[in-house]
């Protein structure tokens, strides 16, 4: 499993800067500011790309996680790690977008609507694996694909996606389980 | 045997490789430094909060109730209807007044207004309305101004000239016009908006206009041009981006070259694929044609073209010599603090220490209250170090 940038390390000193960090955010602190987007940005990007947010929406999609974060900081209480938090913020957000593009498409289908222009890829993504992928976590439902994502591309331990997902431990293994499943064969199901 | 480590199994083999892909997926950088960038503004820069988008149910069905009343009122409504001028004003002389009007025309003139009444003129009527911190607003014909809820100018309708001094450091003035705010720090800009539409034209200086969090910068000479109902139609309600995709910038026919930014950024988009392919001198040729044009798109390449001779070219003295000529270009730019750090940066690297000491002096001045100070600040102390005996 993959830990390499993950913000869901478990290791104390991270989350020890991270409460340095949040202290000196809330005290006004810009270059705390900086450091904090620089530690998240990159997770944050990737982890709303693997729930499908489109190319041409991540950077906005990012720029709102972190607007909320800013803004929410003062209520984070500590009682979850920072990184859960704001993986918590960025699932929320990212289901938004993912409504958002299911009442367009309805919409789109209405005759007085104009036809949504297909998203473009990202030429800097190795496409067609990518975009492969892509097709085959939207086939998950919003549910399995979040555990999925957290724990194979993000690297979260389990107890952790509980907190994201504010539920039991179990429910997760249980969505990972169905979740690898489902995709597996999905996969097997693509014409090579 | 544990998921997808099942080597001779072609399936896995794939999904663990597409799996391992998607975790180098983290963006480039120079999109995150330009969400950064964009942060700062919204975040730091306290005077443009940000809007929540609105859902799209209910903007569809607002829309419906308005059209239905609009529909019913021009049926039920006479033709003409007098005007009924809500400010009080002063008659000045005709002279301002094109002959070539065919009717009587009066220019008014209003108070200084900061929460009055919405300033209205009829047909064949002109308003001049002085506005607080020294601007000055005309309106055209058949226009309206009001002020919204956190008390900017509001071009309903028409068309408003706006005069604006140049403000004192940090502040900014605006106007709203349909779901856009215009901000700008001295200039003289047009403001239209009709049924349809909200455009801009810059006259003087640069203005930034905002839709939520989202912004395109206008230079003098430049127009602009968006819709009013943008949540009417998914094509439109898409939130315009710095990339120029829905907040598009136009470039007025006079203008030579005449660049926009749709082929821009395909030409940028192109470059991207190139480097992604192993083809930097192509991704290069194509940056520089790109960085040739004007907006956002043109921007882009012209620091990007930075990146790719020090990167991928490993020409780092031409890289300093195109971030040069990217801040050279585009003093003000959204990425002008990345190029001074870049030419920093590198010319660090390179050993020239005088060059990086004084780039190094330049940005702490230029940039006192910015976030990266302590690291300019180190890198400077570790080429003093290098420096010494």
């Amino acid at each position: 499993m993959n830990q390499q940038n993950s913000v869901g390390s478990h290791q104390a000193e991270p989350v020890a800067e991270d409460r340095v960090l949040v202290e000196r955010c809330r005290n006004g602190d810009t270059v705390a500011w900086r450091a904090l987007y620089d530690r998240y940005a990159q997770p944050v990007f990737r982890f709303v790309s693997a729930l499908g947010v489109p190319p041409d929406e991540r950077e906005d999609a990012a720029q709102d996680v972190f607007v909320a974060v800013y803004r929410g900081l003062r209520q984070f209480r500590g009682e979850a790690q920072l990184s859960t938090w704001i993986y918590r913020i960025a699932a929320r957000h990212a289901s938004h977008l993912g409504r958002r593009r299911r009442v367009r498409s309805f919409l789109s289908i209405l005759p007085w609507h104009e036809t949504e222009p297909e998203p473009q890829p990202d030429p800097a993504e190795k496409a067609s694996e990518l975009r492969l992928l892509d097709r085959l976590l939207d086939k998950l439902s919003p549910k399995k694909r979040m555990v999925l994502v957290l724990f194979e591309i993000e690297g979260l331990g389990v107890n952790e996606i509980a907190n994201v997902m504010g539920c039991p431990a179990n429910t997760v293994w249980s969505r990972l389980r169905h979740a690898r499943a489902e995709l597996v064969k999905a996969a097997r199901r693509v014409p090579t | 045997m544990k998921w997808l480590e099942n080597k001779t199994d072609r399936t896995e083999r794939w999904l663990g490789g597409a799996l391992e892909a998607a975790r180098g997926r983290t963006g480039d950088e120079v999109a995150r430094r330009r969400v950064w960038a964009r942060i700062e503004g919204v975040v730091f820069g306290k005077d443009l909060p940000v809007r929540r988008a609105r859902s799209l149910m209910l903007p569809a069905l607002t829309g419906a109730l308005v059209a239905v009343g609009v529909v019913a009122g021009l049926w039920m409504v006479p033709a003409t209807r007098p005007s009924h001028p809500s400010v009080v004003a002063k008659r000045v002389a005709p002279a301002v007044v094109s002959a070539s009007q065919p009717s009587p025309v009066v220019s008014r003139v209003a108070a200084q207004v900061s929460s009055a009444a919405p300033v209205r003129t009829g047909r064949g009527e002109k308003a001049r309305v002085a506005l607080l911190g020294g601007a000055g607003v005309e309106l055209d014909a058949n226009s309206v101004l009001s002020w919204d809820a956190e008390r900017r100018p509001l071009v309903e309708r028409g068309l408003a000239r706006f005069e604006v001094p140049h403000q004192a450091p940090g502040a900014r003035f605006a106007v709203s016009a349909g779901p856009y705010v215009i901000t700008v720090v001295g200039t003289k800009f047009h403001v239209g908006v009709d049924d349809d539409r909200v455009s801009v034209e810059v006259e003087q200086g640069v203005v930034e206009v905002w839709r939520g969090s989202r912004s395109v910068r206008l230079a003098a000479g430049d127009s602009w041009a968006g819709p009013v109902r943008g949540l009417a139609s998914p094509g439109v309600e898409r939130r315009v981006s710095l990339a120029g995709t829905s907040l598009r910038r136009a470039v007025p026919a006079t203008s030579s070259p005449s660049v926009e930014n749709g082929p821009a950024n395909a030409e940028l988009a192109e470059a991207r694929t190139a480097l992604g392919e192993g083809r930097p001198e192509d991704a290069l040729r194509m940056l520089t044609q790109c960085g040739k044009g004007t907006g956002p798109a043109a921007e882009n390449a012209a620091y990007e073209m930075g990146r790719v001779l020090r990167d991928s070219l490993y020409r780092p003295r031409a890289a300093v010599a195109a971030w040069v000529s990217y801040r050279t270009r585009f003093p003000n730019g959204l990425l002008r603090a990345e190029a001074d750090l870049s030419i920093l940066e590198t010319l660090a690297k390179l050993g020239d220490k005088a060059a990086a000491l004084s780039e190094a002096e330049a940005f702490l001045s230029r940039y006192p209250n910015s976030e990266r100070r302590d690291e300019v600040a180190k890198l400077a102390a570790r080429v003093r170090g290098a420096t010494g005996p």
